[in-house]
Formats: structure tokens, C-alpha cells, sequence
């Protein structure tokens, strides 16, 4: 099926959000993250994929790779680094934006997770909780707590495969 | 306890929160279930990817949010009309090629991770600049904040000072433009202090071009509201 101003939206639509928010991160203005991610959707749009299996880590791909490009025609200009304050730093260089990447990633991947099931990585994984711990902050019975890590685990690991990453 | 029982704390074992006694059993049913140990296997890399995500931030997104649907601006489809004449010509087996194998490529997160924690970012040499504005924010019930805009050169910072949260809940602080578009600019857990927290929030938005502040809870319900200008 070609592509079109209809598949244009809806790219924009599902991933644009996501793309931005990664952008953001290493760029300087709103509106030099809104140029990149309209330039990434109409890169692929310009691929015509046939299909949008793996669309979105294709997309992540291309704003990186612009991203990176955007720094080398930069690279004479004196580097300040400061930080937004909102977890993310500056992005400067390609290695940088590759964390930054991992970081958006993850975050979205745990976005897409239920409630439930990101409390529960939160606690355990963030918070280093014991399963006790979180169980009695929770007010859910141990067994409870360990089945949510575990199906949380599993959500996470089948999440990312569906956003292209391989764990 | 059961394999069922073992399989089920296979995550919580990944994840390091059983205690010592429940560690060493799962440790000796994974040494004669092949099933367990493929699925432990599964969860290894898990812990690493998600130390991609400093504490914070991942506190931040304990409260559900709803997914973000973004409309495409018109500037965009305007460039889809003007370039799809040429674009009709670039199409065909070449092409289509060239986009399945970038396809199947994903995103290779593996490398890009880092496991040792926060990369040292070199301290910013400048001074903190004076607060544009100061602002007093507080609800009926006792909740207060106070911000302080602080410009900077990608837009502004707010320090915040938070006191008298209702119990435990994620609470964040939103800013709206001149368009009326409302945009978190930070978030914190009222679970993690006593009495008041500082903390530091940003927005891409200049201090002049702030219209509003608002404090929300977690189910986005504004408890305090103020216009500016």
C-alpha cells in the first residue's frame, strides 16, 4: 500500500510524541526537535516500507542518525553542556545521543506497561525494595508481588521486541 | 514450594529482592529445571536495559499516563503533497528492498546502554542566574508551592519548593503558553521526604511567554492554579 498524507499522520499520530520527547533530549529548541522529527517520518515516508512491523525503531533510528548529523555540521561551535533538569543532559555527541536513545526507549517500553506492573519493577528494580517491602507498602500479599515482577518482566521483554529491540 | 511457586519468583530473583533463604532454593531449582532456566535466561539482560532509566525518572513515571496522540501539523503534509509526484518515481523493487532491510535492522540498545549508572557530565562553568519571577502557589487544603522562573538559554528553569502534600501521590507542576498548551515540568513522589521538597523543573518556554502555572495530583486533577499576565 502506498504511502501517503494518510500514513504521514498517522505516523505523526503514534509516534511522533515519542520521537519528539527523544529529540528534545539533544537538541536545543522545541522547534528544532519538531524539524527533525518531521524530517525522520518524511525520510521514511520516502522509503515507502511496506509494512509498519519495527516502524517505530526505524524511526528512532533515522532521528539519531539526524540528530548526529545536526552535531557534526555544529562541531566548530564551542561546546557548553547543561541540563534540563528533567533526568536528561545535554546530548552532544553520537555516543551521548546512544544513551539518551536507550533511555527514551526504556522509558517508553515502561510506559507501555501496565500500572501494576511498572510499580512493581519500580519498587524492586529502582527502589531495591524487598519483596516483603513492597508487599507491605503495596498492601498485597508476597505472592502477589512476586507474580507481578514476573509477569512484568515478561510484558517488558515481549514490549520491546514489539518496538524492535532485541534484549 | 512447587516449580510453579519457584517459576513465579523467577522475576522477583532477577530483579535481587528475595530474601537469602528463598534465593538459595530458587538458585537450587534452577541447577535441575531446564524450563526455569531458559526462562531466567529470558529476564537477564532486563535489569541492564532498564538502568538505562535513571531512579528519578522512572519514579516520575509511576502514575499511569495516558498515551500521547500527536496531529501532524499541516506544514508536514503540505511537504507529503508537493514531494509524492516525485516520490511515485523512487518506488519499486529497489526501494522496497532498501526499507526492508532497514526494517529488520530495530534499534541495536545492547551497546548503547550503561550499566555503570549516570555519565559524568562536565559541571556546567556558569553562575545561577537571579529568578525573573517568584510565584506562591496553594490549594484549599494546605498544599503550597512556591516557584522561582529562572531564564535560561533554552528556556526556563523553576525552582520549586513544595510543602504540606496530601499523603503519598505523585504530584507534578504544569506551564502553559500564550497557545493555552499546558506542558509538564516536573514531577516528584510526595512518598520519598517529610515536609518540604526542592526540587528543580524545566520548560522549553521563555519566563515571558508563561501564562499559567498549576500544580496537579495524580489523576491530573489541578490543586492549585495561577495566570500570569
Amino acid at each position: 500500500m502506498p504511502m501517503d498524507e494518510e500514513a504521514v499522520a498517522a505516523m505523526y499520530r503514534d509516534h511522533g510524541a515519542a520521537l519528539r520527547r527523544f529529540a528534545r533530549g539533544a537538541v536545543g529548541s522545541e522547534q528544532q526537535a519538531e524539524d527533525i522529527v518531521q524530517e525522520a517520518i518524511i525520510r521514511v515516508w520516502k522509503l515507502a516500507p511496506e509494512t509498519t512491523v519495527g516502524l517505530r525503531a526505524y524511526l528512532y533510528r533515522t532521528v539519531r542518525n539526524l540528530i548526529v548529523d545536526e552535531y557534526r555540521h555544529q562541531a566548530r561551535r564551542p561546546r557548553v553542556v547543561d541540563s534540563l533538569d528533567d533526568g536528561f543532559d545535554r546530548a552532544y555527541d553520537a555516543e551521548r545521543i546512544d544513551v539518551l536513545l536507550g533511555r527514551v526507549v526504556m522509558e517508553e517500553a515502561l510506559l507501555r506497561l501496565t500500572a501494576e506492573h511498572r510499580q512493581a519493577l519500580i519498587a524492586l528494580h529502582y527502589r531495591r525494595l524487598s519483596v516483603a517491602e513492597a508487599a507491605e507498602e503495596l498492601g498485597v500479599p508476597v505472592g502477589t508481588v512476586k507474580s507481578r515482577c514476573f509477569y512484568a518482566l515478561k510484558a517488558l521483554r515481549s514490549t520491546l521486541e514489539e518496538m524492535g529491540v532485541e534484549p | 514450594m512447587s516449580h510453579e511457586e519457584m517459576r513465579l519468583s523467577l522475576g522477583a530473583y532477577i530483579l535481587g529482592g528475595l530474601d537469602a533463604e528463598e534465593t538459595r532454593a530458587v538458585e537450587a531449582h534452577l541447577a535441575t529445571c531446564a524450563e526455569c532456566r531458559a526462562e531466567a535466561e529470558g529476564f537477564e539482560m532486563l535489569p541492564a536495559l532498564l538502568d538505562a532509566v535513571p531512579v528519578s525518572r522512572a519514579m516520575a513515571l509511576a502514575p499511569a499516563e495516558a498515551p500521547v496522540e500527536a496531529v501532524a501539523p499541516p506544514v508536514l503534509l503540505a511537504k507529503v503533497r508537493a514531494r509524492r509526484r516525485v516520490n511515485r518515481l523512487r518506488w519499486g523493487a529497489a526501494a522496497a528492498a532498501v526499507a526492508a532491510a532497514a526494517l529488520v535492522g530495530g534499534v541495536a540498545l545492547g551497546p548503547v546502554v550503561n550499566p555503570a549508572g549516570p555519565i559524568a557530565v562536565p559541571a556546567p562553568a556558569v553562575t545561577q542566574p537571579a529568578p525573573v519571577a517568584r510565584y506562591t502557589l496553594s490549594s484549599a487544603d494546605g498544599v503550597q508551592v512556591d516557584v522561582a522562573l529562572v531564564r535560561k538559554n533554552w528556556g526556563t528553569e523553576l525552582e520549586l519548593s513544595c510543602h504540606g502534600m496530601l499523603g503519598e501521590g505523585v504530584y507534578s507542576v504544569w506551564v502553559s503558553n500564550a497557545d493555552g498548551g499546558w506542558e509538564r515540568a516536573a514531577s516528584w513522589s510526595s512518598s520519598a521526604y517529610q515536609g518540604t521538597a526542592v526540587l528543580t523543573g524545566a520548560t522549553a518556554q521563555q519566563p515571558s511567554a508563561i501564562r499559567g502555572i498549576q500544580i496537579r495530583d495524580e489523576a491530573q486533577h489541578a490543586l492549585a492554579s495561577l495566570t500570569i499576565g
